[in-house]
């Protein structure tokens, strides 16, 4: 245990081999770093289990039988107060049981809960259902889920229809319940009218790479690359400088917080067990492009290695870049306004001394969230600066310097942290509260001598002499990799710049894309003990894809009814996935083919096709328009 | 809707008309957008039923146009930013799509205000809700559809 009687174990390692802690049990966190961390310490537990990976063998379940007439089921989910505070479920249900060819309806309290499972299964077997409508949250999220629970009890996943009555109804049309129910009412009707038309489809199956391609070679590359290489899948890290290491690697950082272990230490520790694990590095090589899917995906590395790489998950560990103040704060002008990470560099040379310009400072002032929460670079809060800054401080005090931190509030969200930041305050540093939206100005002539402000805890403005300034900068989204894999992957940035996981709590390291995850801070700020966690928990996730044997295609895409096309080759034109192609099926005759494993099923050849010829599985025409003849009609006869 | 509904919503400002507004969203960008604003609460109007599709480039002129036929007041089609299509290009292809049905919504004697292209992103929920907002305030001016016949509901 750690002196705060919670357990003492960084990224869910505890003191004794083979156990493992996570959650708040390791200290105060909330659920989507829990989620990350409980991943995380499932990847470590199985390195112990390594050689004794059980392979899931699933007993092929027995078809039911979904053709004749619809028989729909209907489940109307309350998730707790969630859409039962706004909706009045019981009026919903009976509703639904009104619309044509609906034979059962009936409430749910959480319907993804194992309860509510077997709530569904049990619908469908009574009421021998071939269709199933779920009123709940977003399919985005949550078809899975009950695709699954259908899937293994033979039940044709395809035929399930998702309405969003949360997400898109109770959550945003709260202050409007009668508008809201009205809502919800019509999107169920819709949902039963397009479940009418839904048809099973049957997904196929091609071979799984079971090799992995990790991008970045910074402390979540090495962890991340680590962990997959140690329970046997091949692992490649690239990494585009010439050593690994990332931030870690001389001469960035010195002592890291929250042990104050040298960073030297702690990354030669961690290399060691990356070259024992057997994972392959190549230094100076980059990622040109990558194509295809997960199972299948094919990168094109340049540089010191060129060479086509075939993988079947990929990790983007690519890290993140420090805000660059520009003219702010005199950094431009002054030799002695420096930032966090320069200070560290020097105390990298040195952590003795501290000298600018030949000279060494008697005092020095600490300037917080310098392009961090702050609308116009990057509205969150970067995570490590408060800590860091605690730390750098630390260190300059116990050179016998003067220090004034100026803040607008302290975070010290790690371990630990607050410890230091006790610490700090102990020996005699001195922390001055700036207004929200105030700034500190920093003047002198040739050299900045002092730093000016107002102070909100005294309520005066203040002016403190001082010899050094030390920016605290935010992290800020990698450049130009952010931008090229999320071209070239498609995997979504958030407004902060950063990638964005696919879900904060059910996909912290996710992406929309399967079979590539996020590890580390290219997907938002976060200081070396997340960062490792998040890491252990991307490969966590790879590895559950590796570890198939195959992986299944997605059935709803798209196929030419060849006795329409004409031949035109609208189609193979407009489709950058190339799936369509024209052949000749006798002399001078053409048509379209589509090669499922190509396509992705967007479904734009489609609506472009000018004979009406293709048809987009799970979207096609009869089911939109079945959708918005359904929101047109009031009538519920049967 | 019958026009005298509409002259009655023009005296009394506390019983306003509600239009009845058909919005098509790809399936990773704008119905994201749309789950973004729930999980950030953010409320907008009401009036309108989303219709999800996988990409922008599957909302062929027919959708639109049955919607209005059907009587919808107002059309919104939507997807991801130009450069972010989960399918690379869908939509570029629906910008092209969606000048077609421009015109051919036009033919049908509406009114161009009715129908209109937004791109919005996953974690664009106040965006979502601000477009939401601003389309219906758009239409409720428009009043309702002379194709409307009033047999849809409201
Ligand atoms: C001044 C400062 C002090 C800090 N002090 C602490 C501390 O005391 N304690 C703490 O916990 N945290 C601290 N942090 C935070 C810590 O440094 C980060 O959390 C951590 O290093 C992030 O690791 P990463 O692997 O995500 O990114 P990085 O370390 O940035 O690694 C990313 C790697 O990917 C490589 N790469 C990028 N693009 C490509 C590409 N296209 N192909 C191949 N390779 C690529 C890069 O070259 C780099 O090596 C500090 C940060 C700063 C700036
Ligand atoms: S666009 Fe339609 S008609 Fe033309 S080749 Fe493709 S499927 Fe055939
Ligand atoms: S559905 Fe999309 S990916 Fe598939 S063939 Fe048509 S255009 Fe290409
Ligand atoms: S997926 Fe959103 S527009 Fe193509």
């Amino acid at each position: 245990m750690g002196p705060e009687g919670i357990a003492e174990a960084p990224a869910g390692e505890s003191t004794r081999d083979g156990i493992f802690v996570c959650g708040s049990a390791v200290g105060p966190q909330i659920i989507p770093d829990c989620v990350a961390q409980a991943s995380a310490v499932a990847a470590r537990a199985q390195l112990f289990l390594t050689g004794h990976r059980v392979e899931k063998h699933e007993e092929p379940v027995e078809l039911l039988d979904v053709t004749g007439k619809p028989r729909i089921g209907i489940l109307v989910c309350h998730c707790g107060i969630n859409i039962a505070g706004v909706l009045d479920i019981d009026d919903l249900v009976q509703y639904a049981t009104a619309l044509p060819d609906v034979v059962a309806a009936a409430g749910s309290t959480f319907a993804c809960s194992t309860t509510g499972q077997d709530e569904l299964v049990e619908l469908i077997r009574e009421h021998n259902l071939n269709r199933l409508v779920i009123a709940a949250c977003t399919p985005r999220t949550h078809e899975p889920i009950f695709r699954e629970t259908c899937t293994h009890i033979g039940f044709n996943p395809y035929l399930i229809e998702m309405v969003n009555i949360r997400d898109q109804c109770s959550w945003v049309h709260t202050g409007q319940p009668v508008e809201a129910q009205e809502k919800a009412r019509t999107l169920i009707r819709m949902g039963v009218a397009r479940a009418r038309q839904l048809e099973p489809l049957f997904e196929g199956e091609v071979p799984m790479m079971h090799s992995a391609l990790v991008i970045g070679g910074g402390i979540a590359g090495i962890q991340a690359a680590t962990d997959l290489a140690v329970q046997g899948f091949p692992v490649t890290l690239v990494e585009k400088e010439g050593q690994l290491g990332g931030r870690l690697a001389k001469p960035h950082l010195k002592y890291l917080y929250p042990n104050m272990r040298p960073a030297t230490e702690v990354l030669e520790a961690k290399l060691k067990l990356l070259e024992e694990s057997g994972a392959r590095v190549l230094l100076n090589t980059d990622v040109e492009s990558i194509t295809g899917y997960v199972g299948n995906f094919e990168a094109n590395l340049t540089g010191e290695t060129e060479e086509l790489l075939q993988v079947g998950a990929i990790i983007l560990a690519v890290g993140a870049d420090l805000y660059d103040p520009e003219e702010e704060y005199g950094y431009s002008k002054f030799p002695n306004v420096i930032t966090s990470q320069e200070l560290e560099t020097m105390l990298v040379e040195d952590d003795k001394n501290v000298e600018i310009a030949g000279s060494r400072p008697r005092s020095a002032s600490f300037v917080l969230c310098v392009g961090s929460r702050d609308p116009e670079h990057f509205p969150g809060c970067s995570r490590y600066c408060c800590p860091t800054a605690i730390k750098q401080a630390i260190l300059l005090r116990r050179m016998g310097m003067d220090i004034t931190i100026f803040y607008r509030d302290i975070r010290t969200i790690s371990t630990g942290a607050e410890e230091m930041y006790r610490e700090a305050r102990g020996l005699g540093v001195l922390f001055i509260r700036i207004p929200e939206g105030d700034k500190v100005q920093v003047s002198g002539t040739d050299h900045a001598e002092s730093v000016r402000c107002f102070d909100d805890l005294l309520g005066r403005h203040l002016e403190v002499p001082t010899d050094l300034v030390v920016l605290s900068v935010g992290m800020q989204p990698k450049q130009p990799e952010t931008s090229k894999f999320h071209d070239i992957l498609k995997v979504s940035v958030g407004l902060d710049g950063f990638f964005m996981e696919l879900h904060p709590e059910l996909g912290p390291v996710e992406t929309p894309v399967e079979g590539v995850l996020l590890a580390g801070t290219a997907q938002g700020p976060k200081d070396i003990v997340d960062t490792v966690a998040q890491a252990s928990a991307a490969a966590a996730k790879a590895s559950i894809f590796l570890a198939h044997d195959t992986v299944s295609l997605n059935p709803a895409v798209s196929e030419v009814i060849e006795e329409k096309c004409r031949g035109c080759g609208t189609c193979a034109e407009i489709c950058e996935f190339h799936a369509p192609a024209l052949v000749e099926i006798e002399p001078g005759t053409f048509v379209a083919r589509i090669n499922a494993s190509l396509c992705k099923g967007c479904g734009t050849c489609t609506s472009w096709c000018p004979s009406g010829a293709i048809v987009s599985k799970h979207f096609t025409d009869r089911q939109v328009h079945a959708m918005i003849d359904a929101l047109f009609t009031t009538e519920t006869s049967k | 809707m019958t026009p005298t509904k509409t002259k009655r919503k023009a005296k009394s400002g506390s019983t306003k008309w509600n239009p009845n507004i058909v919005v098509f969203a790809c399936n990773w960008c704008s119905y994201a957008g749309a789950d973004t604003a729930g999980v950030s609460r953010i409320q907008h109007e009401p009036h309108f039923r989303m219709i999800r599709v996988m990409c922008s480039g599957r909302i062929q002129p027919g959708f639109v146009l049955k919607a209005f036929e059907r009587g919808a007041d107002g059309v919104l089609v939507s997807g991801c930013h130009i450069g972010d299509c989960h399918y690379i290009f869908g939509n570029e292809r629906a910008l092209e799509q969606f000048e077609k049905t421009k015109n051919m919504v036009r033919l049908l004697g509406l009114e161009e205000g009715r129908l209109r292209l937004e791109w919005i992103s996953a974690a664009e929920g106040a965006r979502f809700a601000e477009v939401i907002n601003d389309f219906t305030a758009q239409v409720r001016k428009l009043g309702p559809s002379p194709l409307n016949t009033g047999n849809g509901e409201r």
